[in-house]
């Protein structure tokens, strides 16, 4: 889907990615799990692509691929037009600021000894040791930033000596997005970052996550393995299966009528709520 | 009401009684041995309150935060009732409170609760112990309440004999058959299995069997599917479902999440910070919710049935969602009023004075909120 | 398997290891057995060289130890100039000896401290857990050495006890029954000894370890179920704390040889301890070496041991290492 003009060249694509666990000692081939069986996905910058999926489809291994803390045994992973596979480890470690992650259970994500300025500040201060960006070494102007992103997400600046378990689970998730965003990135993998956050509270973290997108031309990788939220977070939608993509499709065009038997049964858990409320009594 | 309660050093012991509560004038008593008729609702609970102590020491004054504030409903036999709240709404501590499991922090304060017609909460250890597991039981949110060196048959054999006293192999086959009943497969090998080599559907499972092994009439299901991906949790909420229709268990099913309450529930009680602010039939809560926050919880949870779509499918497409501003309510501060009124879009001066009484809307339908009188 | 492997070859390299810095420190060690000798005016120097000789002490370390350890291998572990006799039966019939009391006190000691434990940590605070606390206290404080000296007193003075040794002068007149009870009547004293100087720390240990097992929602949830209190403590919660008493089990099966040197000593139980003493003091090298190696030996031999009972204790160590 790459047109010429560079600017919808995608800011992720993937082209045949496999992944094989297995386990076992060496001398014995006991168990073998097929991850990833060959995928292709393509992300636009700013854009929203949400990968859905029974557990076990692979959606977890993908994303650990594209953080670059899993090794594909084959594919090709472009970034920004970089091959990932052909770079060397120090030009990777120079892509990773990049590509951050937002998990789903931020309380076992974040450390709790560390208060909330120490947590944000975290990646700039080890990117600094790494890299040696004399730009955002100095401590006032580390303080300055966090209490930037604090705002940014919500957060009272003047929390920022607080600890993780001082503050609420949705709370706690404003915080693990700040982290995320201390690196400037341009693409934020979440992986189920709603799941477990009270109803009231997961709207606001979605609008969040929404605002920020528009606000810093952010590009997400949604993963998640139900629909509930996907229709009204994400623009593309990819459907896995055992390893493989069976369907992508815009987010409407997939809710509207999905093409694949796969889809079905994700889709009908996601109305059924919906249908509960309504056909019963 | 209180009542003088000795928490001696010796009843710091771990969970277990907690304290026994010498109930006077609020139980509206009931003598024990009542027996029971049809028409009794299973379960009876007036007015419980549950206070949690601060250390004086920690906090340099004696703190009295109260999970739950006053909490009355009635479960009838072989009805499902859904808890639906959020964190802070005091549903675990409810749980806890109603199998007297709080741990030696919380103590009930004022209040009763009556089970199949007795009282419950002054009831001694021995008697408590039988109703445990075999009267009312608990199934819970994660199996971290599986113990990880015992194997799966053990787990159900202790239950089974805590209130039975069977031959040995009967309790092996018992086991057995209870595992075949929540449709597990290979039933002899996860008979013999740890719970760590089983998954996470499998062990909800056998937490599951844990609770109904032997055969309470009353099960509460403090968020069954939590941890679950979600074609597990709807295998295990549709084996829920088959499970009360088949031995006629009434469930007060607690949840956080609106879809298993929705596919469940006869009856639907909404909780708000250590309160009960509506209660009322499924159709009616869902179709025709009253209380402020329970409106705003349907929209937070069913965002398709925002105001304006009329099309079906209008409501696809990614933008914000509904939620309630605010933070969930904060247990450290107590305030005299209603306590969602600082969330509240319909909120009036009168909110902020005290609790709005329960008002009947209909046959089955009551909610606390001074928009309805009060 | 791999892991008996490794540990083999490890105690092979620490069997190595042991007797030669043993050997070695005797070495630098100023003197040898036949010091005493020469201080005596009425032995000529010339015997002393000639008794040297004969010995061979008077050759270079490593020769010595060469041989030393191509006897050893063979299970002769050297020749006592003290006894006039070959080590390894020495070293056998003492370490029986030991083995007799360490092993009943050792026995005693988690007989006691398993229940005690969990009945302290049951009710934490409560008179029990509040007695056992000053008790294990006040007999921490309390040195080893001060503790068999008034035990011996007590026997002393009372008479109900003997007042050390291991058997009765007339013991081999005794018939098989009187024997026995002659036995015990002396392994009293010092397995108390023993036990009092040991208890305090696997009461403390049994009692943490299930506090904090006490602890978990699959506590809770047991008596959720209605089973009954004394069930969960000693069917549900202890085999869930074994793991980390296992270790100390281990570490007990490795200190039976060497860890009542002190209380052999005062009670003049006739254990490896005093010999291990004796010969010392005396020079007595390949004792010293036999004694010292023989109990390394037995204390990694006695961790493996624990090591291999975790692993069978324990479901979820079992499987982990499946993979």
């Amino acid at each position: 889907m790459l047109t010429s003009s560079p600017k919808s060249e995608p800011l992720l694509r993937i082209e045949g990615l496999t992944k094989t666990y297995s386990q076992g000692r060496w001398w014995e081939k006991r168990f073998e799990a097929k991850a990833l069986d060959g995928v292709d996905l393509a992300l636009q910058t700013g854009k929203t692509l949400a990968l859905v999926g029974r557990s076990g489809s692979g959606k977890t291994t993908l994303a650990m691929c594209v953080a670059m803390l899993e090794k594909p045994d084959s594919g090709k992973l472009w970034f920004d037009g970089c091959d990932l596979s052909s770079l060397s480890m120090s030009e990777r470690a120079m892509l990773r600021p990049r590509i951050q992650l937002v998990f789903q259970d931020s309380a076992a994500a974040l450390p709790a000894r560390f208060t909330a300025a120490e947590i944000i500040e975290e990646p700039i201060v080890i990117q600094h040791h790494h890299l040696g960006s004399a730009n955002i070494a100095k401590i006032k102007d580390r303080s300055a930033l966090v209490r930037e992103l604090m705002a940014k997400v919500g957060l009272p600046p003047g929390w920022a000596n607080r600890r993780p378990r001082q503050f609420s689970g949705g709370e706690r998730q404003r915080l693990a997005i700040a982290r995320a965003l201390a690196l400037q990135p341009s693409l934020l993998i979440l992986d189920e970052p709603f799941t477990g956050l009270d109803l009231s509270v997961r709207g606001q973290i979605v609008n969040l996550l929404l605002a920020l997108q528009a606000d810093l031309s952010l590009t997400y990788l949604y993963i998640s393995h139900d629909l509930d939220l996907v229709q009204h977070f994400s623009d593309t939608v990819a459907v896995m299966d055992r390893g493989k993509i069976v369907e992508q499709a815009s987010v409407t065009d997939l809710f509207r009528s999905p093409m694949r038997a796969e889809t079905y049964p994700l889709l009908r858990q996601a109305l059924s709520a919906c249908r509960c409320a309504h056909s019963h009594g | 009401m209180r009542s003088s309660i000795s928490q001696g050093l010796s009843e710091r012991a771990f969970y277990g009684v907690g304290s026994k509560m010498d109930v006077s004038g609020a139980a509206g008593g009931n003598a024990e041995g009542f027996a029971n008729t049809a028409s009794e609702p299973l379960l009876k609970v007036r007015n419980l309150a549950v206070r949690i102590l601060l250390d004086a020491t920690y906090i340099g004054a004696t703190r009295d935060i109260r999970p739950l504030k006053g909490v009355s409903f009635q479960v009838q036999r072989g009805e499902v009732v859904g808890l639906l709240g959020e964190s802070g709404a005091g549903k675990t501590t409810l749980a806890l409170a109603l199998m007297r499991l709080l741990p030696s922090s919380s103590q009930v304060v004022q209040g009763s609760i009556e089970f199949e017609g007795r009282p419950f909460l002054s009831l001694d250890e021995r008697e408590l112990r039988k109703i445990r597991g075999a009267g009312i039981s608990l199934i819970y949110q994660d199996s971290a309440v599986l113990n990880p060196v015992l194997r799966v048959g053990d787990h159900l054999e202790e239950v089974l004999r805590a209130h039975h006293n069977w031959p040995r192999r009967r309790y092996r086959e018992k086991a057995i058959a209870l595992l075949e009943e929540l449709e597990l497969r290979d039933v002899d090998r996860i008979h013999a299995a740890y719970p760590h080599q089983l998954s996470g559907g499998q062990r909800q499972r056998i937490v599951i069997a844990q609770a109904l092994a032997c055969q309470p009439t009353l099960v509460i299901a403090d968020e069954p599917t939590a941890s679950l991906d979600p074609d597990t949790a709807s295998e295990i909420l549709e084996l829920l479902g088959r499970l009360k229709r088949r031995f006629q268990i009434a469930f007060l099913l607690i949840s956080h999440d609106l879809a298993p309450v929705a596919r469940l529930a006869d009856r639907i009680m909404v909780m708000y910070a250590g309160r009960i602010v509506e209660q009322g039939r499924r159709d009616q809560i869902l179709q025709q919710p009253l209380h402020p926050y329970t409106r705003a919880l349907l929209a937070c949870a069913l965002p398709q049935n925002m105001p304006g779509n009329t099309a079906s499918d209008s409501w696809i497409g990614k933008r914000p969602i509904p939620t309630i501003a605010g933070n969930p309510p904060d247990l450290m501060q107590a305030a005299p009023g209603c306590d969602f009124e600082s969330r509240c879009p319909d909120r009036m001066d009168i909110c902020s004075t005290r609790f709005p009484q329960e008002i009947q809307e209909s046959a089955a339908h009551t909610v606390h909120c001074f928009k309805f009188g009060g | 398997m791999r892991y008996l492997a490794v540990h083999f070859l490890q105690g092979a390299l620490l069997f190595l290891v042991v007797s030669l810095l043993s050997f070695t420190f005797l070495e630098l060690a100023p003197g040898d057995f036949f010091q005493e000798m020469r201080l005596n005016p009425q032995i000529s120097p010339n015997t002393v060289a000639r008794l040297r000789a004969q010995y061979a002490i008077d050759r270079p370390l490593p020769v010595r130890y060469g041989h030393w350890l191509a006897s050893a291998l063979r299970g002769d572990l050297g020749f006592s100039f003290a006894y006039g006799s070959p080590v390894t039966p020495l070293l056998l019939v003492r370490a029986r000896n030991t083995l007799l009391l360490t092993g009943t006190a050792t026995l005693l000691a988690w007989a006691w401290a398993l229940p005690l434990g969990a009945f302290c940590a049951a009710r934490p605070g409560g008179w029990l857990d509040r007695a056992c606390s000053m008790m294990t206290t006040t007999l921490l404080a309390i040195p080893e050495l001060l503790l068999g000296l008034c035990f011996l007193l007590v026997g002393v003075r009372t008479g109900w006890f003997p007042a050390g040794g291991m058997v009765s002068a007339r013991f081999e007149d005794f018939n098989r029954w009187q024997q026995v009870t002659d036995l015990l009547w002396h392994l009293v004293l010092p397995v108390v000894v023993l036990v009092l100087g040991s208890l305090p720390i696997l009461l403390r240990h049994v009692r943490a370890a299930l506090l904090e097992v006490l602890d978990s929602p699959f506590i809770r949830a047991a008596f959720g179920h209605g089973i009954s209190r004394r069930r969960i403590l000693f069917r549900h919660a202890l085999p869930a704390a074994i793991n980390p008493l296992v270790s100390l089990f281990g570490f007990s099966l490795g200190a039976l040889l060497s860890g009542s040197l002190l209380a052999e000593v005062i009670m003049s139980w006739p254990g490896l301890g005093p010999l291990l003493l004796e010969a010392v003091l005396a020079r007595d090298i390949y004792v010293v070496v036999g004694a010292v190696t023989f109990s390394t030996i037995f204390l990694v031999a006695g961790m493996a041991l624990g090591d291999l009972l975790l692993f069978a204790s324990d479901p979820r160590i079992r499987s982990e290492a499946l993979i």
